[in-house]
């Protein structure tokens, strides 16, 4: 979790829990992004809360971007970093949906905005992790586009881990189905899905002792509540299948989400 | 209890019960005319997007935009709200010449449209709303009427309409996702340049 105070700069140097000098608008700004785990296996999709607060009196202006969000009709205020060396950190981009250029949202003294992201593959390279090691994300606010006020959260390290040997099955699976489990996490309302596909991933949440399962039971549910096959008794039983099997708070706060009513779009 | 009820031209409806103490009739069923409108102007389209900042952005990007391909066709199907979609989005494309981009030759497109995604369409008014999309990697950019309209609470549509051609071509030239592409007012920022400039071709 990081705190910060705006500056107007071209690219700011974050500095850990401190509060750099006060800005032109004499207001401040806290965000926070928050993965839901701090070590996860390749192919684990990275779940990140990131809150936007506006800690000033004055209302604020803040650019829209059109990362990962976890829910369709959200449009998040906090863009995505993301890299594996800490000082050459690049735009997170999924290329799954539009570019848009977007009107500001206005934050008010004392408002507060929370946005679920998801990260895990995008259309141009692929899985953002492919081989072992440290990754980094870090949260962006942009103020203004002119003069330019950027804000950068600390670079949060991500350890990625070899799969255990019990799930390199499902992990080279995953790999050779990887555009098919990327629009299925990132875009599952419009993700259309073989039935092949579908198939197999319930084989992994209900046959399998897989630690994916609880992702694709979450994302299955998803896709059941919002996609192209609307079904709400498969979305439920899905959504009770991944709260079973979390191994995190995020996973069940998801599922509890789709548990408590969500019904399908239309 | 007989007798009927008429409001503001609405047709009659049978009273079923009367209270003189409370002043209250009760009545069979409601017809109360009305009529509900959005702040949409449907007749805005067609129009082409405008271009006019285009040259003086690219400029230090050493690229001269030019509008000599012919692709100005205007028989675009009507769509109230763009799909996010990428697919269903390229669908409404009428992109004839995306096969000419090529190294030697960049081409872009560019299409007016009404309105994106119903999630950030302005409607209602507290909503989000986008000015314009590019699909990535595969191209094309729409540019988004309705919401360039001083009713939107666009403080200068003009400056602002131009400033996103230049915004979403720079994402399909600059071949780049990064944000943001320009200052505002239509100048690209530096890192929009560096990829106009050391890229090969647009998007696709």
């Amino acid at each position: 979790m990081c705190k910060y105070m705006i500056r107007p700069c071209s690219f700011v140097s974050a500095v850990w829990l401190s509060a750099l000098s006060g800005s032109a608008w004499g207001g401040s700004l806290t965000v926070r992004v928050e993965p839901h785990k701090a070590v996860i296996v390749l192919g684990e999709p990275v779940l990140i809360t990131t809150t936007v607060t506006n800690e000033g009196s004055e209302p604020m202006k803040l650019s829209h971007h059109n990362v990962p969000t976890i829910d369709q009709h959200s449009l998040s205020v906090v863009d995505l970093m993301f890299g594996a060396d800490e000082e050459n950190l690049e735009h997170w981009s999924d290329y799954l949906r539009p570019l848009g250029k977007t009107g500001p949202r206005t934050l008010a003294p004392d408002e507060s905005l929370s946005f679920d992201l998801v990260m895990l593959y995008n259309r141009k390279d692929g899985f953002f992790a492919t081989t072992p090691g440290k990754y980094w994300i870090q949260g962006r606010v942009v103020i203004a586009p002119s003069p330019y006020v950027e804000i950068l959260t600390t670079p949060i390290a991500i350890e990625v881990r070899e799969p255990p040997r019990a799930e390199r099955a499902v992990w080279q699976w995953l790999s050779a189905n990887k555009d098919e489990y990327g629009r299925l996490v990132q875009v599952p309302w419009e993700a259309k899905l073989s039935e092949e596909f579908v198939q197999e991933c319930n084989r992994i949440c209900t046959e399998t002792t897989s630690s994916y399962g609880e992702y694709l039971a979450l994302f299955l549910s998803r896709w059941y509540c919002e996609g192209p096959n609307k079904d709400a008794a498969k979305s439920q039983r899905f959504a009770e299948i991944a709260k079973v099997k979390a191994t995190s708070e995020k996973v069940r706060t998801e599922a509890d989400k789709l548990l408590s009513g969500k019904q399908p779009t239309p | 209890m007989g007798g009927t009820l008429s409001v503001g031209g609405g047709g009659n409806v049978s009273i079923v019960a009367a209270n003189g103490g409370l002043s209250l009739l009760t009545t069979s069923a409601l017809n109360i005319p009305c009529t509900l409108k959005d702040d949409d102007d449907n007749t805005l389209l067609p129009k082409a997007p405008d271009t006019s900042a285009m040259a003086p952005a690219y400029q230090p990007a050493y690229v001269v935009p030019v509008y000599d391909v012919g692709d100005n066709s205007m028989n675009v199907p009507f769509v109230a709200n763009v799909p996010e979609d990428p697919v269903e989005t390229l669908a409404i494309h009428r992109w004839d010449s995306r096969t000419q981009n090529a190294p030697d030759f960049w081409v872009a497109y560019l299409l007016e449209g009404l309105q994106s995604a119903s999630r950030d369409d302005r409607d209602p008014n507290n909503e989000a709303f986008s000015f314009g999309d590019t699909v990535n990697i595969a191209g094309g950019s729409l540019i988004y009427l309705e919401v360039h309209q001083p009713r939107e609470g666009v403080g200068n549509p003009v400056a602002e309409e131009r400033d996103t051609v230049v915004h979403e071509t720079g994402h399909a030239v600059g071949r780049s996702t990064d944000e943001p592409v320009t200052d505002g007012a239509s100048n690209f920022k530096a890192n929009y340049l560096n990829h106009i400039r050391s890229t090969t071709r647009p998007w696709p």
